[in-house]
């Protein structure tokens, strides 16, 4: 693992980010971020993470 | 890959068990779209282990079918022509594909329900692509097809693949390129020349990480989405996941109506964890 980009996820935790995500927390949105800290903030990658931020937070409101 | 590294990679992959008969000409049929509903039974029907997974399959919730499905027969009367060629396809490839005790490391269940998401995500993309929603199950569900033969092949090598990759906290096909010189892709092709795939299914298992290559079709275009759609959606739940960059000219030339977005996510997880649950334990 790199000391640039140290993972905040044990394995055992990774499941429980998941979910995390799925309620839209902003631990969530941080998991969000991990998955595309390699990804050019701007092109389809961006425009594929918005689009799963508004669908996390839809499941979150229905959630709720 | 220099003509030396595909000599070696030939003899070793020549040493990997070879298929039964009646399952390479099964896995030519289902790979195939032009191939009769009647030749696709009498081949299933013909390998035990296949015929009794796809109804095992066919009777999981994920069909909700409300019956007892007992015979092939009905299984396709049930599922339609291309439900079972997906589902035969997947069930022949992951069980032909048992990787030995020396590569415990590798954690081959986290392989398929990968490979299985970017299935899920193609067939489902396919759908709003105007691309064959079989044929891009196919290729989703065999793209990384390359690194599983690389890991019954060298697995020393493979396992510092992944010490590099964890320690760069980078991507596995640069990993690959490190430590071998060549990657998954041009691995994936060659198996894909050796089981007669058709093309574009060998070209989504060569090129989906080389989109710009000339010989991109809208199959690699359509796999290099879903793969990246896959890993977003978080579906393995690897804790080095990590995305790959989409090219915009892929994602363009695909030309999908992302306006119903929350739905197509929403049907991909919903399908997928389903196939898994009945596909991987």
């Amino acid at each position: 693992m790199s000391t640039a980009h140290p993972n905040p996820y044990s394995p055992s935790e990774a499941t429980a980010s998941v979910a995390a995500v799925s309620r839209g927390d902003s631990a969530a949105m941080q998991r969000l971020d991990w998955l595309f800290r390699r990804c050019p903030p701007h092109g389809p990658s961006q425009a594929i993470k918005s689009m799963l931020q508004r669908f996390r937070e839809g499941q979150a409101h229905d959630a709720r | 890959m220099t003509p030396d590294e595909l000599t070696e990679l030939s003899r070793h992959m020549d040493l990997l068990p070879s298929m039964p008969a009646v399952r390479t000409e099964l896995l030519l049929n289902l790979t195939q779209d032009d191939v009769s509903l009647a030749t696709v039974s009498r081949l299933v029907a013909a390998d035990q282990v296949i015929a009794a997974k796809v109804l095992r399959v066919a009777n999981s919730p994920f069909f909700g079918l409300g019956c007892q499905v007992e015979s092939l027969v009905q299984a396709v009367t049930l599922l339609g022509f291309s439900g079972l060629q997906s589902i035969a396809l997947a069930c022949l490839v992951m069980d032909s594909f048992k990787l030995h005790a020396q590569t415990d490391w590798f954690d081959q269940m986290a392989y398929w329900r990968h490979s299985i998401g970017t299935a899920t995500c193609a067939q489902l993309l396919a759908e709003r692509a105007g691309v064959n929603p079989a044929s891009a199950f196919t290729a989703g569900l065999l793209h990384d097809l390359g690194q599983l033969v690389m890991v019954a092949c060298y697995p020393q090598r493979c396992r510092a693949v992944l010490d590099h990759r964890r320690q760069s906290d980078g991507y596995a096909l640069d990993s690959e390129l490190r430590v071998f010189g060549f990657h998954h892709g041009e691995v994936g092709d060659l198996l894909g020349h050796k089981w007669n795939l058709p093309v574009p299914i060998r070209r989504g298992m060569a090129l989906h990480h080389h989109t710009q290559d000339p010989r991109a079709c809208t199959m690699v275009k359509l796999v290099h989405v879903a793969d990246a759609l896959a890993h977003a959606l978080d579906l393995v739940g690897d804790p080095d996941e990590l995305v790959p960059e989409v090219q915009a000219s892929a994602w363009d030339d695909l030309n999908v109506d992302w306006s119903e977005a929350n739905d197509l996510f929403a049907a991909i997880e919903r399908r997928f964890h389903q196939v898994c649950a009945s596909l991987v334990h």
